[in-house]
C-alpha cells in the first residue's frame, strides 16, 4: 500500500512538474511579432496567426494620415518598430525607403520568383523603386476601368464606347436635347490624372533605371489632346465640374442622369452601388478606353495597398512567411474588399463578385483581368503629392470655369516645384 | 428722444453682433445634432438642418458601439479614466504650485512664473519627441500611467491658480495667520483651499477638456488598441472606413458618415454636459478677481 502510494506520489509529482514545464517550453517557441495595419486588415492578420501556431501577432490599428509620422517616430526612439506594416497609400513605401528612412525590407531574394511572377503585370512597380529591389508586395489593385449605365445606354441606343474619342461623340449624344445625362465628373485630381495619362503624358514619370529621376512635360502635344478633350467635354456639359464625389454629382447619378464613369475596379462596389445607388442589374463594366492613335488602352491607377516588412526585424522568414501568406493565400483573398493583386488568390474573389448578381453582366472581373494587363507601368511610389500639385494648380482653377488646357503651364511648374522639393532630379522629355 | 434713439440702436447692435456669433458657432453644432438623426441618404439629399427620426440615431449609435464587440465603449472607458487621472494630477499638482507662487516669497520664484509662461505658449508638438523619448526610457509607452502622467503637465493650470490666489487672497490675511502661529501648510489647507472652489472647478474644466480631447500625445503613447481614447480609436476607425473620404471608401467598416457623425456627438455630449453641470463655478472663476479693489 506504501509503495502504491509512493509511487502515486511520484508520478503525480512527475506530471506537476511536467505541467508546469510545458507551457514555458511552448511559450518560449512562439515568435511574437508586432504588425501595424488600418482595421480593415486586421482579419488578414488574424488569419495568419491562426495559421501558423508558433507566430503570434500584436496588432497595432493606425490611421493613414499618422502612418508615416508614427513610423518615423518609432524608428528614431528605436522602440515599438513594426516587424511588418500594411501600407495604405501607394505614396508610402517611397519615404519608407531613403537614405534617411530605411525601413522596408528587400524582398526579391526572399520571396519566390514564382510568387512575383504570379502579381499582376506592373502591380508591384509600386513596390520597386528603380533600382532592381522589391521592397514591399502589393495588396489590391485598382486599375480604371469604364462603368456604365446598361438600360441607359441601351434606351439611347448607344455603343459603350472603346476609344477616347468614342467616349466624347457618346456622351454628347446622350446628352442632346438638353437631357442633362452627364458623362464623368473631373473636378478633382485622378480622374484628371486618367485622362492625361492614359494619353501617354509624364508628369513625374520616373526615368528607367533611375530611381530619383522624374520625367514632367505636362505641356507635351499628349498632354494637350488629353486636356483639350476634357474641355470640350466640359463646355458641351458633359463632364460635371465637381467631383465624383460632391453631393450635386451624387444626386445626378441617382437620378438617372449618370450615363458613365471612368472609375477604378472599386468604385463599382462602394461608390456606384453605394453612394450613387444604381438598381442591381444596371451597372455594365467596359474596358478602359484606348486613344485612337494606341494601340492598346493605358490605365491609370486609384488607389491600392501594399505589405512591407521590417529590414531589421529579428524574425525576417516569419515576416516573408506573413507577407506572402496575406497577399497570396486565396481563402483571405476570397472576401477582400478590393481586387487581390495576386493573380490565383483574385479568381475566387472574381468569382464572388461575378456572382453577387448586382451587375448586368456575369463577366465584369474578366474585363478587369484584361484591363489589369493595360495597367500604366508608371503608377509608381512617390515622395512627392500629385494631389496637392494638382490642386494647387487645376482643381480649384477647373471648378471655376477655366480650362484646363490653359492651366497646364501651371500644373507642369507645381510638379517641377514638388520633385525639386523632394529631391528629384526633373528632366522634360 | 434721443437716448431713447441711441438705446435701440445699440440693443440693435448687440443683438446683431450676438444673432451673429450664434450662426457661426451654434449652427455648426445645431446641425451635428440633427444629422446625428438622418440616414446617409439623407444626409446627402436633405436640406441640411432637416430633422431625421430617433429610430435612425439609435440604429445608427448601435453600430458603432457594436463595431468590433463594443471597442468604442472600451476607448470611452480609457478616456474615462486618462481623464479622471490626468484632472485629479493636475488638480493636486497646479493648486498647491499656484498658491506657492502666490503667496510664498522664495529664491527662483520669478524664474518659474516665466517658465510657467514659456510652457504654456510653447505648442504641444515641439515637446512630444522628447516627451516620448523620456516615457520610452521609464518604460511607461503603451500604459496607463505614462499617458496619464504626460497629459498631467498643465502650466496654464498653474498660472491660472496663480492669478487667482494673487487677486482675491491678500497676503497680509496670510502673514497675520503665520503670526498666529500657522504653518505654511495649514495656511494653505484652512485658507486657501477653502476659498478655491471655484478655481478648482474653472482648472477641473480646462483640463477635463484638454485630456478627453487629448488625440496627439495618445497617438504617440499608446499603441494597444485596448487602450486607446476615443479621439485616437475613432480617428483610426473612421479614417478606415472612408466615411468622411471617399476616396477610401472601399472599406468593409460598418462605419458610414451617420456613424462618424455619432462618434463627434460621442467626445463632444460629455464636454457639454460637464459644462452645463459645473458653469455656475467654472464663470465664477472666470470672474475671481474682477472685483479687486
Amino acid at each position: 500500500m506504501k509503495t502504491y502510494s509512493r509511487h502515486m506520489l511520484k508520478t503525480t509529482m512527475l506530471a506537476l512538474a511536467v505541467t508546469a514545464v510545458a507551457p514555458v517550453a511552448s511559450a518560449q517557441d512562439i515568435t511574437k511579432l508586432l504588425v501595424w495595419g488600418d482595421p480593415i486588415r486586421e482579419p488578414f492578420y488574424k488569419a495568419f496567426d491562426e495559421a501558423r501556431d508558433s507566430i503570434e501577432l500584436e496588432f497595432v490599428a493606425i490611421a493613414r494620415n499618422e502612418m508615416i509620422a508614427k513610423l518615423q517616430l518609432a524608428l528614431q526612439s528605436g522602440d515599438g518598430i513594426p516587424d511588418a506594416i500594411f501600407l495604405q497609400d501607394t505614396n508610402f513605401s517611397a519615404p519608407l525607403k531613403t537614405r534617411r528612412v530605411d525601413y522596408l525590407m528587400e524582398l526579391q531574394d526572399k520571396v519566390p520568383q514564382a510568387t512575383i511572377d504570379g502579381f499582376y503585370p506592373t502591380s508591384n512597380s509600386v513596390c520597386e523603386p528603380g533600382d532592381g529591389t522589391l521592397v514591399c508586395l502589393r495588396n489590391d489593385i485598382a486599375h480604371f476601368m469604364l462603368w456604365y449605365n446598361e438600360p441607359l445606354m441601351e434606351e439611347l441606343g448607344l455603343e459603350v464606347p472603346t476609344t477616347w474619342e468614342e467616349y466624347e461623340s457618346v456622351a454628347l449624344a446622350a446628352a442632346a436635347n438638353d437631357s442633362g445625362i452627364v458623362s464623368g465628373a473631373v473636378a478633382m485630381h485622378i480622374p484628371l490624372m486618367n485622362f492625361l495619362y492614359s494619353n501617354g503624358c509624364n508628369l513625374a514619370i520616373p526615368v528607367e533605371g533611375k530611381r530619383d529621376v522624374l520625367n514632367i512635360n505636362a505641356t507635351a502635344p499628349q498632354c494637350v489632346e488629353a486636356a483639350q478633350l476634357v474641355d470640350r467635354m466640359l463646355d458641351a456639359g458633359t463632364l460635371a465640374r465637381v467631383a465624383p464625389f460632391d453631393p450635386e454629382f451624387v444626386e445626378l447619378a441617382k437620378s438617372n442622369k449618370l450615363l458613365m464613369i471612368p472609375g477604378p475596379t472599386w468604385f463599382g462596389e462602394f461608390i456606384i452601388k453605394k453612394r450613387y445607388e444604381f438598381p442591381e442589374g444596371t451597372v455594365g463594366i467596359g474596358m478602359t478606353p484606348k486613344w485612337e492613335s494606341q494601340d492598346q488602352p493605358l490605365a491609370w491607377s486609384w488607389g491600392g495597398g501594399m505589405w512591407g516588412g521590417w529590414k531589421d526585424t529579428k524574425h525576417p522568414e516569419e515576416v516573408v512567411d506573413l507577407l506572402t501568406f496575406v497577399t497570396t493565400d486565396v481563402d483571405v483573398n476570397r472576401t477582400a474588399v478590393t481586387m487581390p493583386a495576386y493573380q490565383p488568390a483574385s479568381v475566387e474573389w472574381g468569382a464572388a463578385f461575378d456572382g453577387s448578381g448586382y451587375y448586368a453582366a456575369g463577366d465584369g472581373f474578366q474585363t478587369m483581368v484584361d484591363a489589369a494587363t493595360y495597367a500604366h507601368p508608371g503608377y509608381v511610389s512617390l515622395r512627392l503629392d500629385a494631389r496637392s500639385s494638382f490642386n494647387k494648380a487645376v482643381v480649384n482653377d477647373l471648378a471655376a470655369g477655366a480650362s484646363f488646357e490653359s492651366l497646364l503651364p501651371q500644373l507642369q511648374e507645381e510638379f517641377v516645384n514638388a520633385a525639386k522639393l523632394a529631391r528629384y532630379q526633373v528632366v522634360v522629355e | 428722444m434721443n437716448q431713447a434713439r441711441k438705446f435701440r440702436i445699440s440693443h440693435f447692435v448687440i443683438w446683431s453682433i450676438l444673432a451673429f456669433f450664434i450662426i457661426v458657432y451654434g449652427v455648426p453644432l445645431l446641425w451635428l445634432l440633427l444629422a446625428g438623426t438622418r440616414t446617409e441618404s439623407s444626409l446627402i439629399s436633405d436640406t441640411p438642418l432637416s430633422f431625421g427620426s430617433f429610430a435612425t440615431m439609435k440604429e445608427t449609435f448601435l453600430n458603432l458601439i457594436r463595431y468590433n464587440s463594443g471597442q468604442v465603449m472600451t476607448w470611452a472607458l480609457n478616456s474615462v479614466i486618462y481623464t479622471v487621472g490626468s484632472v485629479t494630477l493636475t488638480l493636486l499638482a497646479c493648486i498647491p504650485a499656484g498658491y506657492a507662487l502666490a503667496m510664498a516669497e522664495f529664491r527662483g520664484r520669478k524664474l518659474i512664473l516665466i517658465l510657467t509662461l514659456v510652457a504654456m505658449i510653447t505648442p504641444s508638438q515641439a515637446i512630444i519627441l522628447p516627451i516620448f523619448l523620456e516615457m520610452t526610457f521609464l518604460g511607461l509607452t503603451n500604459t496607463y500611467t505614462g499617458l496619464i502622467l504626460a497629459s498631467s503637465f498643465f502650466p496654464f493650470g498653474v498660472y491660472l491658480a496663480y492669478i487667482y490666489y494673487t487677486t482675491s487672497l491678500p497676503k497680509s490675511v496670510i502673514e497675520s495667520a503665520r503670526v498666529d502661529g500657522c504653518g505654511q501648510l495649514q495656511c494653505f489647507i484652512h485658507m486657501g483651499l477653502p476659498m478655491a472652489k471655484p478655481l478648482l472647478a474653472l482648472v477641473a474644466f480646462f483640463s477635463f477638456v484638454n485630456n478627453w480631447n487629448n488625440y496627439f500625445l495618445a497617438f504617440i503613447l499608446i499603441s494597444d488598441d485596448s487602450k486607446q481614447n476615443l479621439p485616437v480609436g475613432l480617428t483610426t476607425l473612421i479614417s478606415a472606413s472612408g466615411a468622411l473620404n471617399a476616396q477610401e471608401a472601399a472599406s468593409n467598416l460598418p462605419v458610414g458618415q451617420p456613424e462618424a457623425i455619432q462618434a463627434a456627438i460621442l467626445v463632444v455630449l460629455p464636454i457639454i454636459l460637464v459644462f452645463l453641470v459645473s458653469q455656475k463655478h467654472v464663470r465664477s472663476g472666470l470672474n475671481a478677481g474682477a472685483e479687486k479693489g
